[in-house]
């Protein structure tokens, strides 16, 4: 036996036809997005048709006045104010889920009601012909019925006109065969209509799920290349962005000791102890609103204050508590594990000129003596500190615990004041919101 | 865009650029043309075939009405299949439908003139010829357009010309084939909005995949974003000779304190363009740029063994310098270049889970870095194992000792001169400006 024979799923007859999803997810979501999209035209023509299905007693009353005067009844009483109904019925959550059903049925009312009007009016079956074409097309140009509910109401057409026409008795029996004539010709193009149109909404249906999939996919590469507030600016049409900032932090930190190729360390590992201690400081950064700028091998660039400030918040601040977080992070691997990997950190408040170079594809980056001085004090930072200038230690020590710690002399810079920061002041360890209210009541 | 245009583009049947137009056309109705071509044979056929409903009106002049549908109509519609084998017509596909549409409704109108009492079923026929030309085939709805009145006027003119009917009937005519003509209006309209949403959908969707895609691979190599694409995770290699890249802009910090911020931008933003081309030119990745520094790798892709990654890296250190020496003459901007370049072992890999980004680790990327920081400005400091692979290809300066930072002792350094010629004459040799030690 063959089991692949037994297993090899059944198609559909609409499968196969291009009229049916094979995942049923699919199949769902392509339904309620067909019948989302038609429900205004659905509603505006069942609005129409009700006037048209009423105003054509007027071709009644031509063909036979005395009829015409009951076929007017039963347009006016009977079948346009169904109609209207159900296009107040498509209001409801009910009719809206329904919306096929509900038209389908309106479809078989209306035609039931012809079959009436032309039996009630002299050799009314000698020009039914026309009704039963114009009510058919007119019903699927513009009711968006999926191909099944188009052939169920073609065969309730022709089986209801034959009928009808034998019933009613007042017309020439051959004329029964121009009857099935126009209806069979006006089933073939409705049916091919309805095919095609639902075929093209299939296709349409996959198109967008793609679209959307793929300008979030755009979105998100945009957003691991750039910080959110360029991204937007970009999305937002501009071009050459290239801001002038006078006070952002610069934060430099590079890992030490992670693995070393030369040490019999393998490259798997080396990549997995970073990739485990820059996914931790990415939260960091974006917990104190912190922008990472890129990592160049084993270092962590960050800058704070891009953007402008949280409110009440300080990006200064925030920067420091990153640093040390940062520290506290890499303190707590060493404990964990044993193994001595270390961190420097370098900072600096300065100005700093931030921008996109590249439209095709865009790098964020920023540039400045601030940038070469934080890369600076990082290098000369002693293993597991936070060295700072000294325009963050004026910043900060009011708050923080930053203390002196060399003259050092900086490759393109020269001398200048170093400091090393260790933590927060017992007594500022207030949240935000405390310091908002301080602020405010003085 | 003339106001016929702006009323179309009102109810979304003509796009506003005129370009859009004519591509939309092309792929919705040029590339329908086979459909186009079938339902005129087939109409040919079927419309011979309705003198069976002649015969029932009026069996006496059913032999002329077929004449019409055999000698008339039936040539058209096959003539006009026809020449839609043939480029100038096939660029015309709706003139050449709405000209069979044409005579179809004159036909029509001849018919039920001959019919006795025809004007009183001419209703039916006028509604399912006009029915069949809005749903089957595929032209634009301003094309609908002009045959609408061209039912109506048709007829209209035949009803009273032919003077064969109740005059009420004339009523009854109109309203059915105003009906008609509305429903297949709103068919059409449905389906052609339906067909330019998918045009312009199927167009942003491929932009959107190539944008998504070039994004990709400006963050990372191609054959990494392949690697990652088959599903692989945690990508990290070993390479065991590499050439390693590093260079970097003397007097940019202090330019950048002179320049705009637009301007400094522009600046680097062309600068490193340029560095680009050349690093497509030799084969290089580029790995990063950090504010003005730009690192690049030869010889990780497996693919293009071929070529001599050693002898790439240094065309390409040359062919930065010569960039920025063209820069500067352009410009005038106190800047240079300092290029590091060494041969060595490196792992590379997939940092961020995130937010990907492709690097390089180990000790050769960092003295090919500290190369760099010890080049003079304007020229290309090179490491003993560089050196190894370019001696003959490549002059250089006689080894000096220096230290490196990271590196025990003192290192032997060398600055990369230019090609040797063909003819190995070291007088040939074509130094770079400003290389001097």
């Amino acid at each position: 036996m063959e089991p692949s024979s037994l297993e090899r799923p059944r198609r559909s007859l609409a499968a196969r036809a291009g009229l049916n999803f094979a995942d049923p997810a699919v199949e769902a979501r392509f339904v309620a997005y067909y019948i989302t999209k038609s429900l205004p035209v659905t509603r505006l023509f069942l609005v129409v048709g009700a006037i048209s299905y009423y105003g054509f007693f007027i071709s009644d009353k031509i063909m036979d006045p005395v009829g015409g005067e009951i076929a007017h009844m039963i347009r006016g009483f009977a079948v346009a104010p169904v109609f209207a109904l159900a296009a107040l019925m498509l209001s409801t959550n009910i009719g809206r889920r329904y919306q096929e059903a509900l038209v389908t049925t309106i479809y078989m009312l209306a035609q039931l009601g012809l079959t009436l009007v032309y039996s009630v009016i002299a050799h009314g079956y000698d020009y039914a012909a026309m009704g039963f074409v114009i009510l058919l097309m007119a019903a699927n140009a513009a009711f968006a019925l999926r191909t099944p509910y188009i052939a169920l109401i073609s065969v309730f057409a022709l089986v209801t006109t034959i009928v009808g026409h034998l019933l009613a008795d007042n017309a020439r029996p051959q004329w029964i065969i121009i009857n099935i004539l126009a209806l069979l010709t006006s089933i073939t193009f409705s049916s091919v209509a309805a095919y095609l149109r639902e075929r093209v909404a299939r296709r349409q249906f996959l198109t967008e799920e793609a679209l959307s999939l793929a300008r979030a996919r755009v979105n998100d590469l945009l957003h691991s290349m750039l910080p959110s507030y360029v991204v937007q600016r970009i999305q937002s049409g501009e071009t050459g962005i290239a801001d002038s900032l006078g006070e952002v932090a610069v934060i430099f930190a590079s890992v030490g000791n992670v693995a070393d190729p030369s040490q019999g360390i393998g490259e798997a590992q080396l990549l997995r102890g970073l990739n485990l201690l820059f996914s931790n400081f990415d939260r960091e950064a974006e917990r104190y609103g912190i922008d990472k700028i890129k990592t160049i091998g084993g270092s962590y660039m960050a800058v704070s204050g891009l953007a402008g400030q949280r409110v009440g918040e300080d990006h200064v601040e925030n920067a420091a508590d990153f640093a040390l977080a940062l520290q506290a992070i890499v303190a707590r691997v060493v404990d964990d594990t044993g193994y001595p990997v270390n961190l420097r950190i370098g900072m600096h408040v300065g100005p700093v000129v931030a921008g996109v170079i590249g439209v095709q594809r865009p790098v964020f980056d920023c540039w400045g003596e601030s940038v070469n001085l934080a890369a600076r004090l990082e290098s000369k930072a002693p293993l597991r500190e936070i060295l700072v200038s000294e325009s963050t230690y004026w910043r900060l020590k009011q708050k923080f615990d930053v203390t002196f710690f060399a003259d050092v002399t900086l490759k393109g810079i020269g001398r200048a004041k170093s400091y090393c920061l260790r933590g927060r002041h017992a007594d500022s360890a207030e949240t935000p919101i405390n310091k908002l209210e301080m602020s405010i009541h003085g | 865009m003339d106001k016929f245009d702006t009323l179309l583009n009102r109810f979304g049947l003509a796009f506003a650029s005129a370009a859009d137009e004519e591509s939309f056309t092309d792929a919705h109705v040029r590339n329908s043309t086979r459909i186009n071509q079938i339902f005129l044979a087939i109409g040919a056929f079927a419309y011979a075939s309705y003198y069976v409903w002649d015969g029932i009106i009026d069996p006496e002049n059913q032999h002329l009405a077929i004449m019409i549908r055999i000698f008339f109509v039936g040539p058209t519609l096959l003539a006009c299949a026809a020449s839609l084998f043939f480029g100038p017509f096939m660029r015309r596909v709706e003139a050449v439908v709405v000209s069979a549409g044409i005579a179809l409704f004159v036909a029509q109108s001849w018919i039920y003139i001959i019919l006795d009492n025809g004007f009183n079923y001419a209703a039916m026929g006028f509604v399912l010829t006009f029915l069949a030309m809005a749903t089957a085939f595929v032209i634009r709805v301003r094309y609908l357009l002009i045959l609408s009145p061209v039912a109506l006027l048709t007829a209209v003119l035949g009803h009273i010309y032919a003077n064969n009917a109740q005059p009420g009937w004339l009523i009854v005519n109109i309203l059915g084939i105003s009906a008609a003509v509305m429903i297949g209006m709103v068919s059409a309209t449905i389906r052609e909005r339906a067909a330019r949403t998918q045009f312009m959908s199927e167009r942003a969707l491929a932009q959107s995949t190539a944008r998504a895609d070039e994004l990709l691979h400006s963050i990372l190599p191609g054959d990494i974003v392949e690697r990652i694409q088959n599903g692989e995770t945690d990508i990290s290699d070993m390479l065991g000779e590499v050439s390693i890249v590093f260079a970097d802009l003397a007097g940019f910090t202090s330019l950048s304190r002179r320049l705009s911020p637009p301007d400094l931008i522009r600046l680097l933003d062309e600068i490193f363009s340029r560095f680009d081309r050349a690093a497509q030119r030799y084969a290089m990745n580029k790995i990063y740029t950090i504010g003005d520094a730009y690192m690049a790798v030869g010889g990780m892709s497996r693919s293009d063994d071929a070529s001599d990654h050693a002898e790439n890296a240094a065309n390409f250190a040359l062919a930065i310098q010569a960039e920025i020496q063209k820069m500067i003459a352009e410009t005038g901007y106190p800047i240079a270049l300092r290029v590091g370049l060494h041969i060595g072992a490196v792992i590379t890999g997939v940092v961020g889970v995130r937010r990907p980004s492709f690097d390089c680790w180990g000790e050769s990327v960092d003295l090919a870095s500290g190369l760099e920081g010890r080049a003079p400005p304007g020229g290309i400091l090179i490491s003993e194992s560089a050196y190894d692979r370019l001696r003959s290809k490549f002059a250089t300066s006689p080894v000096r000792l220096i230290e490196l930072k990271g590196v025990n002792g003192r290192s032997r350094v060398r600055l990369l001169l230019g090609p040797v010629a063909n003819d190995r004459d070291a007088n040939q040799v074509k130094p770079v400006a400003g290389a001097t030690v």
